[in-house]
């Protein structure tokens, strides 16, 4: 039996959660008990920017991966601005996959699993009716430079506040707004706190888990499809469930906690898009160079929304 | 015995100034998380470097005071039983302990060494800052090297002490 | 190799090191690496202490700890500090006034600082050196401080309220509410400890020194310096103008500033101040990455999971359940720190909770008082090792370990309390919502 430890930051409580259960019982399904996963949530292997290191290093087989310089195509094609149409979502994911897959192997990796749910870095504000393209020098909660660069853009100012201390900077208002996945600001209660939401769909934003190449490549043939399979079949399984968890909360904390939700119109969405396209053009390019660049760009294009 | 023992004491004052190091850092850390906070709430400026700068910056600093804590014998210790002890099995059981604490300190400097080559060669960057993870963990694995040496030259120093009351006595 | 034999061994191993009075930094970490050896090799185990190292350690929130040891070791070493318990001893006329001062200052911080060994650490700082120089029981001092210090986490904001409120997803808002009155009842129960040991053992608390009255300016030369410190922290959290760590860094700077001003800080004093945080923060750079290795291993070997798995198939009585998970909690907390006993086994228990009947806004004070209890319990109690380690020469741990145990007698009456009446958890959530 060959034991497969996979290492998450997503916590029990999520659905995503559950996701990963029903891929681990798919692998020992399908492998007929030769292979087993094991998981480990709340990132108790390894924080979020140790994802590399713990899989290289052996520590966990599999984990999410952050954007990191030893992948500089998956970080920038991940904050890629994009409005991306999540109806053939996985095909998209694998079409991206196999685009990274080069880099990925250089690094001694190869993705299995793609999380690409919390598609957006959606935005919060304490008030509502925000307009996200005049910031009028409001302090917004910036995750990364990425994000920084279209905030400072839009007139706002970015803040960088450590995860531990959104909630009660939400709450005081040392921040005006957040900019955030909406699973992880769900279940992080934030809703409660900062309730104006803001569903801007700006880009691709997918977070793979990769598993160490060795270890992969070790499997046999058929383990090696019997994992792909199970992987694909769990992403089948969670979109729904998914999605009507995320909606669910939304509805929540729009109808109990007075806050609000509204989707970007197509023309605020293109403006928006176009300010900061060509200084991600340019970035892209330069990354990934011209020829993967341009696979990335055709390939969200493709599933334009 | 004398040039040796003069040597190490010099190795002996490596414990405080790692720890002089480390205050610096909390120097700087107090002085510029204040200086983000009136950028931020003052001008509406926010120093967008503050956050990440200083939460690197915290692991060199919490290992820089190891050496300098051991020396002050401000490591937490239970020797309500050690006590109870026969003077002779106490030394041979000091003995083990300090032999553990270089096991450990080894370990775990050996680790923050690899990290540091590791970081060096992959250039691993934190999320916001392109700084090179490799200036911090030097300052760390240096840290966690002097605690074994500085180890390993104050039982030298005890056991000589030792030695040299014991031949008073017998004289 | 079972999930209960490498418990059992780590534990065993563990307690031998202990023992044979190996610094506890060091006796987690090797207890910690045979088992560790035992399902990784050489070089992954490599990488594992290098994740405990760095991964520990890179965390923002945790800067308050350098920061708020620094504030406390300048207020320490100018004359703010002494001021302000002469101040305590003889311009208020009771008995035991720094004692109650203590408590006081504990639960005053714990309303804007959300982790105990913080608050241990902040006020045990200052008035540790204080009440030993004033006469107080060596055993009484540190245990006043030690478990002052897990007023934080009741009073809110509290972390661990905070992580149980994510874990458990109920309302964080009603949590904190909920901790007010308990926080309140326990911060009196302290006072009575307080009282009661100087009846017991009248030598503990020094007699009030009846000869001198306090001029008036003196009084406010005392209070001023610290109120102002207490007020910006207080201010600049709640008016969102700095986050928790922020408010810690102004406050030391400006503790810094007032020292130098008029609390008669010269350069010798700064030096000492900052050796002396140097020190502390020492050994809880090593102690913190132990510890947290000390429960990876424990995880990675699924030795929490297949426990609360073993307990689940017990399949017992509501009150039962809810004994045995008290019970559990106590015992795990001797073990493990707060925040990855939270993350570890309550998504598996608290299920089992709701199912039987209980409301978990209740339990979850009831969980965060055992949480304060685990901080308080060896061989894993941070608070001890944070209190011994603030006077190491003059205070064994055998002392602060006594001097805790009528504080957890009293966190022990709390639990008692709310399971007979569970209004004093929901009254004020109920009447807020
Ligand atoms: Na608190
Ligand atoms: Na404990």
């Amino acid at each position: 039996e060959e034991l497969i430890r996979l290492s998450t930051y997503v916590n029990e409580v999520d659905i995503r959660h559950e996701g990963f259960q029903h891929f681990a019982s798919l692998i020992a399904e399908k492998t007929e008990g030769r292979v087993r996963m094991e998981i480990f949530p709340s990132a108790t292997l390894n924080g979020w920017s140790e994802g590399i290191d713990a899989v290289l290093g052996g520590v966990a087989d599999v984990s999410h991966i952050s954007y990191d310089d030893r992948l500089p195509c998956y970080r920038a094609g991940a904050f890629y601005p994009a409005s991306v149409n999540l109806e053939n979502q996985i095909e998209l994911d694998e079409e991206m996959t196999e685009i990274l897959s080069e880099e990925a192997a250089k690094a001694g990796l190869v993705n299995i699993f793609s999380s690409n749910y919390s598609y957006d870095q959606e935005w919060w504000f304490q008030k509502e009716n925000v307009n996200l393209n005049k910031l009028n020098g409001l302090q917004v909660r910036s995750i990364g430079p990425l994000v920084s660069e279209m905030i400072e853009g839009w007139g706002g100012s970015p803040v960088f506040v450590s995860p531990k201390e959104v909630f009660q900077s939400a709450e005081r208002g040392v921040v005006d707004g957040i900019n955030m996945g909406v699973a992880t600001y769900s279940s992080w209660k934030l809703w409660t706190v900062m309730p104006h939401m803001i569903n801007a769909d700006l880009f691709y934003g997918n977070v793979m888990y990769m598993m160490n190449k060795n270890k992969f490549d070790s499997l046999s043939a058929a383990d090696q499809q019997a994992i792909l399979d199970a992987s694909r079949e769990t992403q089948k399984w969670l979109k729904p469930r998914y999605e009507a968890w995320v909606n669910e909360s939304v509805g929540d904390a729009v109808m109990k906690g007075g806050g609000s939700a509204r989707s970007l119109t197509e023309e605020e969405r293109d403006m928006l898009l176009a300010s900061i396209q060509p200084f991600w053009d340019k970035e892209l390019t330069n990354t990934c160079g011209k020829e993967t660049a341009d696979k990335i760009r055709a390939l969200l294009a493709k599933h334009r929304q | 015995m004398e040039h040796i023992q003069s040597k190490v004491n010099y190795i002996e004052r490596l414990g405080p100034i790692l720890a002089g190091i480390g205050a610096i850092i909390i120097i700087i850390q107090t002085i510029w998380i204040s200086y983000g906070v009136v950028m931020r709430y003052v001008f509406n400026k926010p120093d967008l470097f503050v956050t990440e700068a200083t939460a690197l910056m915290l692991v060199p600093c919490a290992f820089l005071g190891l050496t300098y804590a051991m020396q002050q014998d401000a490591l937490p210790k239970v020797t309500i039983i050690s006590n109870l002890l026969p003077i002779r099995l106490r030394f041979i059981i000091t003995q083990l302990n300090q032999l553990i604490m270089l096991l450990v300190g080894g370990f775990f400097a050996y680790s923050a060494v690899s990290a540091f080559f590791r970081a060096n060669k992959s250039g691993a960057a934190s999320e916001v800052l392109s700084w090179p993870r490799a200036w911090f963990w030097m300052p760390t694995a240096l840290a966690l090297i002097i605690f074994c040496i500085v180890l390993i030259a104050k039982n030298w120093t005890s056991r000589r002490e030792t030695s040299s009351t014991h031949t008073k006595e017998e004289k | 190799m079972e999930w209960y034999h490498v418990g059992g061994g780590l534990l065993t191993l563990l307690m031998v090191l202990i023992s044979l009075g190996v610094p506890l930094p060091f006796a987690l970490a090797a207890a910690s690496l045979p088992f560790l050896w035992l399902i990784q090799d050489f070089s992954t185990s490599l990488i594992s202490v290098e994740l405990k190292i760095w991964g520990v350690w890179v965390d923002y929130i945790l800067l308050a700890v350098p920061l708020f040891v620094f504030l406390g070791e300048l207020i320490a070493r100018s004359t703010i500090g002494p001021n302000l318990y002469r101040f305590m001893h003889r311009g208020v006329r009771v008995r035991g006034s720094a004692a109650y001062g203590s408590i006081g200052a504990c639960a005053g911080f714990g309303a804007v600082c959300g982790s105990s060994m913080v608050g241990s650490l902040t006020i045990g700082s200052v008035a540790l050196p204080e009440m030993l120089k004033l006469g107080y029981g060596k055993r009484l001092s540190a245990g006043v401080l030690a478990a002052g210090g897990t007023l934080s986490v009741l009073i809110p904001p509290s972390l661990i309220l905070l992580f149980y409120g994510i874990v458990v997803d109920v309302s964080i808002g009603d949590l904190f509410i909920a901790g007010i009155l308990p926080g309140i009842t326990l911060t009196t129960m302290f006072a009575i400890v307080v009282v009661v040991w100087g009846i017991i053992n009248p030598e503990s608390i020094p007699r009030v020194d009846n000869a001198l009255r306090m001029p008036l300016f003196e009084i406010m030369a005392a209070v001023l310096p610290i109120l102002v410190i207490g007020l910006v922290i207080t201010v600049s959290i709640y008016a969102g103008i700095a986050t928790p760590t922020e408010a810690a860094a102004i406050a030391a700077l400006l503790t810094l500033i007032i020292a130098v001003a008029v609390g008669n800080l010269r350069w010798e004093g700064l030096k000492s101040a900052l050796l002396a945080t140097m020190r502390t923060m020492g050994y809880l750079g090593l102690l913190l990455s132990a510890g947290t290795l000390f429960g990876f291993v424990l995880t990675y070997h699924q030795v929490p999971q297949q426990f609360t798995e073993a307990f689940l198939t017990l399949a017992l009585e509501p009150y039962m359940v809810l004994a045995m998970v008290i019970a559990f909690y106590l015992v795990v907390g001797m073990f493990l720190e707060p925040v990855s006993i939270t993350f570890i086994t309550l998504p598996t228990l608290f299920p089992l909770i709701s199912s039987v009947g209980y409301d978990l806004v209740w339990f979850g004070i009831i969980y965060t008082i055992t949480m304060e209890i685990a901080v308080l319990t060896p061989p894993v109690g941070l608070n001890l090792y944070v209190i011994q380690g603030l006077a190491p020469k003059e205070i064994a741990l055998k002392d602060v370990i006594l001097g805790v145990l009528p504080f957890i007698g009293a966190l022990a009456i709390l639990i008692a309390l709310l399971l007979l009446f569970p209004q004093m958890a929901l009254y004020l959530p109920e009447l807020a919502s």
